[in-house]
């Protein structure tokens, strides 16, 4: 079943405007992004800095307001505001900072029993206080925990209260906004082990969003690739890291620095990540890639299933003639 | 080494170390402890305060007592102060300006609390065209110096302590209100507040309950270091005649009365003037030792 | 192979307001001239610390030296050096790369100002040629119109053109030992290569050591000849990369590797560490792993283990490897 279908999303952020108000300098984070997420899977966005896999995530959660865009819970439109509430309550999210996603002049069970509290789920500070425990029992921690404050805990340990404060509304799904990337290696497999285990217990669906692209191909049931703003290429996880399409994904897994002394490292590409203000013409990753023709400078290439399951925007898939 | 050394150990019998819990409270405390000035300051305030509530209750002139035989003495055991030129006892009127100036001070924190927080609050919080044009208001009366209010306000009403009460409520909350905000605007793009808005808090009950807790450290220094501001403006302004006047004890009435008898009885300058300025250090001070003791950075610490 | 730097038993502690912490403990590290060696190891662990106090970087007022240590900086001892010694040193014969290209550079000033800064100071060459030397460099290091780049501020480049730059103004006056720290850990794994590349071929031209300090296995198996692994202020864990890599010895590297995920086995689930890194103010007696280790014996939990040598240079600190431990010398 299709829990979130997001269709054509797009986002601007307007960066200058003139005296009267009128905007001058747009960035466009998200332009034209579609995506679903089925119950119980888990999709990985991946992308560099500025590709705007965050504020694509942030945008359907409705902390930012969307330019264009539907997008679709359970086959609803969360424009309405039943849907909304519903979509709302049911979607949670985890965060990047450990140190900065708990209120640090709150509680544990505090932080935990806020959205107990916003939404009156609990009926008497007992209850609430059961709840607690359950949720800290489920990420792995003591209850003894719960009045202590977050900066007595490891960033590790922090990322679990705030998973425990996302599961707090039973949730269909969560957005993962890279929750790995400020921990420990160690730490980071501690958590993958925890968020797969929740997934089978409660079935939830994820948005994992990260940079980390040898971790999310091992969390994740399908992979998205963004690049300034666009999605370049979706499909099955490991199709896509063994079998990448698109030119941008190739170079993003050569890039990545492999555990293994023997290995031979291959020569990076070249160029650097464009600012997003200024997007190039045509095919916004032609200036960097290898196999760019005249038609890629021209013209922006249009987002298409090319094998059955496995989407990309590119002209000449995977170098070779286009398909 | 024998070979029970190697024996393997069961992974759940290890203990794991039990750290025993610190709270924010007991870490600030820890510091302000090392901060010696600080810890005077506080002592100069809570004696300040002690004797201004109690000390008018104790002696066994008033204020206004004039005794004309006694008048110009030097200290001695009959007036601890000595008395001023109508022979009135210094001591308490002292101790009366010690009152004046530290209701001065309690009025402009409570002030500056109520209003410049909130205000600040409401314009970091919610941003755009409300907080420009907030801000603009803010710009607007602080430009014009107080001083002028307590003019304008004596033409409509007579001189005396109201007129330094409103004009501080017009005027002191104003740097509270800008600080307040530039803080509501750093912390509004943290994540906990983020997230707070994800899954359904209030915009009120996220600057209550998450906002304004973080800024406490800045408010409270704020608080503390405008206090000496206040009681400095109310002593300057009395002792330029537009605050309280004679017979009316305020520190600045009794400096401006000390200053004309200054090549003669100079301890009828001196006494005011020192318990003047000993306040002012004891509040600086003691902001000073907060302000160190409850930044932020020192509570960024914690296991990795 | 010539030694460039020999640390010995160097232990430093600071003075915080919770007490004396003890941030490295005994560590000892050799480097040879033109080889890059690679410091491994999780937050806390100690590796730059190790670094800065190589380079002096700590802050005077709370940081102890233990007071048999030696760093022996081309056969003398830099330890009892005064900032003055210090400063001849420091950008001339070793320098570093920092973390975070943003704050490393001084935001008010021009690329140009900064690099020229190191080579007025120590080459003791006019302005107008170190502008010239300063244009070279950052053409060495790979900047494209570095004329331009000179007069630019570090607001106006790039993440990977900062590094660059903070890499150019590092190798300013042809140091024999680059201390990098963490060089690419804020970079986009794309600039990551690159800036990788680059230290590569800037090595093999100009014939330094590089100390790399990272907490990524891969960019020290790129880069790396010997590796040391941290954990806790110690070395846990030394030899030549291969044999760390395909023969972990000490039970933290075993974890640390079975951390990484595997792509060809997608759905194995991945074993790691359990447990987290310990308060260095509470530390446990005994190995200071043992909280965590699934290898756990007695004399673990009551003795420090000694460092064993395993062959070929390869040593690790664990009592598993005592040969008094009998024949069982199945590590699994």
């Amino acid at each position: 079943m299709t829990l979130l279908d997001i269709q054509h999303l797009t986002k601007e952020f307007v960066i200058e405007s003139d005296w009267l108000g009128r905007p001058k300098k747009i960035l466009t984070a998200v332009h034209d992004v579609s995506l679903a997420i089925g119950a119980g899977e888990t999709v990985g966005l991946v992308g560099e800095s500025g590709c705007g896999k965050s504020t694509f995530a942030r945008t359907i959660l409705g902390l930012y307001k969307k330019k264009h865009g539907t997008v679709l819970y359970k086959g609803k439109n969360i424009d309405h505001n039943v849907v909304y509430a519903d979509f709302k309550r049911h979607v949670q999210m985890i965060f990047q900072d450990p140190y900065a996603s708990l209120d640090p002049r709150m509680t544990v069970a505090d932080s935990i029993s806020e959205p107990l509290r916003n939404y009156h789920m609990c009926a008497n500070r007992q209850d609430m206080e059961k709840r607690v425990f359950e949720l800290l029992e489920q990420v792995d921690l003591n209850s003894e925990a719960a009045q202590r404050y977050p900066h007595e805990f490891s960033g590790g340990q922090r990322q679990r209260i705030g998973i425990a404060r996302a599961l707090a509304l039973n949730p269909e799904c969560i957005f993962c906004d890279e929750p790995i990337s400020a921990l420990d290696v160690s730490v980071q497999v501690q958590i993958v082990n925890m968020l797969k285990e929740l997934q089978q217990r409660f079935g939830l669906a994820y948005l994992f969003i990260a940079h980390d692209l040898s971790m999310v191909h091992h969390v994740s049931h399908r992979i998205g690739v963004m690049y300034l703003g666009k999605l370049v290429e979706l499909g099955p996880g490991s199709i896509v890291y063994h079998d990448p399409l698109h030119p941008y994904t190739q170079s993003l897994i050569a890039a990545i620095p492999k555990p293994d002394p023997h290995a031979v490292p291959a020569v990076p590409t070249g160029g650097e990540v464009p600012s997003p203000l200024s997007l190039p013409s045509g095919c916004v990753f032609h200036p960097r890639c290898p196999y760019a023709s005249e038609q890629c400078r021209h013209e922006s290439p249009v987002w298409r299933e090319v094998r059955p399951g496995r989407f990309a925007a590119c002209h000449h898939v995977r170098g070779g003639d286009a398909v | 080494m024998n070979t029970h050394d190697f024996e393997p150990v069961d992974p759940k019998c290890i203990v794991p170390i039990r750290i025993p819990p610190q709270t924010l409270r007991s870490r600030g405390w820890r510091q302000m402890k090392q901060n010696k000035l600080a810890l005077l300051g506080l002592g100069i305030v809570v004696i300040m305060t002690i004797i201004a509530i109690f000390g008018p209750l104790v002696t066994s002139y008033t204020y206004d007592d004039q005794d004309f035989a006694m008048a110009n003495a030097y200290p001695s055991p009959l007036h601890w102060f000595g008395t001023d030129s109508l022979g009135r006892d210094l001591l308490v009127r002292v101790l009366y300006g010690a009152r004046i100036s530290l209701s001065i001070g309690l009025a402009a924190s409570l002030i500056n609390l109520f209003i410049g927080v909130i205000y600040g609050g409401i314009a970091g919080l919610v941003g755009g065209r409300v907080d420009r044009i907030m801000m603009h208001i803010v710009d607007i009366l602080y430009s014009i110096p107080m001083l002028l209010y307590v003019i304008l306000l004596m033409v409509v009403f007579k001189p005396g302590l109201l007129n330094i009460y409103i004009a501080l409520g017009i005027a002191y909350w104003l740097n509270m209100a800008r600080i307040v905000r530039g803080q509501i605007l750093s912390l509004k793009k943290q994540d906990y507040v983020t997230a707070a808005r994800s899954y359904g808090t209030s915009t009120w009950h996220i600057l209550t309950r998450h906002m304004i807790p973080n800024c406490m450290g800045p408010i409270i220094v704020t608080l503390t270091l405008s206090i000496p501001e206040a009681i400095f403006t109310e002593a300057f302004l009395s002792f330029i005649g537009l605050g309280v006047s004679a017979p009316m004890a305020s520190w600045g009435v009794l400096t401006s009365e000390g200053i004309n008898s200054m090549r003669s009885f100079p301890f009828q300058l001196i006494f005011p003037a020192a318990a003047l300025c000993i306040t002012m250090l004891g509040f600086m001070f003691l902001g000073d030792g907060l302000r160190d003791a409850l930044d932020p950075q020192n509570q960024k610490e914690g296991n990795r | 192979m010539k030694t460039v730097l020999d640390i010995q038993n160097l232990s430093i502690s600071f003075r915080t307001y919770r007490g004396v912490l003890e941030a490295i403990h005994h560590v000892s590290i050799v480097v040879n001239k033109g080889e890059t060696i690679g410091i491994v190891g999780e937050s806390g662990c100690g590796k730059s610390v190790t670094a800065h106090a190589v380079m002096k970087l700590l802050p005077k007022e709370t940081v102890i030296y233990s007071p048999d240590c030696k760093i022996m900086w081309e056969g003398t001892n830099i330890v009892p050096f005064t900032e003055q010694e210090m400063n001849a040193l420091r950008g001339q014969d070793m320098s570093m790369v920092f973390q975070d290209p943003m704050t490393a550079l001084n935001p008010v000033l021009t690329i140009g100002n900064q690099i020229c800064e190191g080579l007025v100071l120590h080459r003791r060459i006019s302005q107008q040629q170190a502008k010239y030397e300063a244009e070279e460099l950052l053409r060495a290091v790979g900047i494209t119109a570095p004329e331009k780049r000179l007069r630019q501020y570090p607001h106006e480049l790039s993440g990977g053109m900062r590094q660059r730059s903070l890499i150019a103004m590092a190798l300013a006056c042809s140091p024999q030992l680059l201390f990098a720290d963490e060089p690419t850990t804020a970079l986009d794994v794309t600039t990551e290569a690159q800036v990788l590349y680059l230290l590569r071929s800037l090595q093999q031209k100009l014939g330094m050591a590089i100390v790399l300090i990272s907490h990524n296995l891969g960019v020290i198996a790129q880069m790396c000849r010997r590796v040391y692994v941290m954990y806790a202020g110690c070395v846990v864990e030394s030899g030549m990369v291969e044999d760390i890599f395909d023969k972990p010895a000490h039970p933290y590297t075993k974890g640390l590797l079975a951390s990484l995920p595997d792509p060809e086995h997608k759905d194995k689930p991945l074993q790691g560490i359990s447990g987290q890194a310990p308060d260095l103010f509470h530390l446990p007696d005994g190995c200071r792993f043992y909280p965590r280790c699934r290898q756990t014996m007695q004399i673990c939990m009551r003795q420090a283990p000694p460092c064993y040598d395993v062959g070929n240079g390869h040593q690790a600190a664990c009592w598993l490897l005592c040969p008094e431990r009998g024949n069982d010398n199945d590590i699994t």
